[in-house]
């Protein structure tokens, strides 16, 4: 069941979550859904990410490593997340 | 992701060094054991440019591409951690620029690029 920031019926946007490596691993799937309800306050991906420890209490000992990219560019926790936003959970990554 | 990231290290290598033509590649799926992931490769007319270059974007795609290694064992399975994330996130936590914030590696081109210039 996808994680939701408020309990309003109706039309309401949602953001994508993508998990990769331990994170997936932990999560048991490669993506969900948050839902975010336009009437308040904006959310911030560190908003998004408490939600997600919630949701999937084993994501909390990576939580301390891990970046997060939103739509595709790394960015801080304190950036505001919209409707049809794509955020992707990073954990250490081993490229090269 | 990884694709765009790649092209944004290219273009920064491009920025920094005056570079023919570039080239990186990186498998995913299974790779045995003593074979490469990845490939980078550039050209121009003085070497120390593009072996800079070269450096650069291996230091790069450590730092920043988002690629995993899962290392399977006989006895267990470990996700492999680059140092270079970790030394690149603690500088782009203040800055929220993961390519930007590397000011050791900068340092480290411009020593090399005088050690290089010298032995011209």
């Amino acid at each position: 069941m996808d994680a939701e920031f408020s309990q309003t019926e109706g039309t309401c946007g949602r953001v994508k979550v993508l998990f990769f490596a331990r994170a997936r691993e932990i999560a048991g799937v490669s993506e969900t859904s948050l839902g975010i309800d336009g009437a308040e306050s904006s959310k911030t991906i560190k908003d998004c990410i408490d939600l997600l420890t919630k949701q999937f209490p084993g994501l909390e000992e990576i939580m301390s490593c891990i970046v997060v990219a939103l739509n595709q560019e790394y960015a801080d926790q304190s950036s505001l997340v919209k409707s049809g936003d794509e955020l992707a959970l990073i954990p250490p990554i081993s490229g090269g | 992701m990884a694709i765009r990231q790649m092209h944004i290290i290219c273009a920064e290598a491009r920025k920094r060094w005056p570079i023919i033509a570039l080239a990186c590649a990186h498998r995913v799926g299974i790779v045995p054991i003593g074979h490469e992931s990845v490939i980078v490769a550039a050209s121009s007319v003085h070497r120390a440019d593009a072996l800079l270059a070269c450096h650069f974007i291996i230091d790069e795609i450590k730092a920043s591409v988002p690629i995993w290694k899962k290392e399977i064992y006989a006895d267990g399975e470990v996700w492999k951690e680059n140092a270079e994330f970790f030394i690149n996130n603690s500088t782009s936590r203040r800055s929220g620029s993961a390519l930007h914030a590397n000011k050791e590696l900068d340092k480290r081109a411009d020593t090399e690029k005088n050690d290089l210039s010298h032995e011209t």
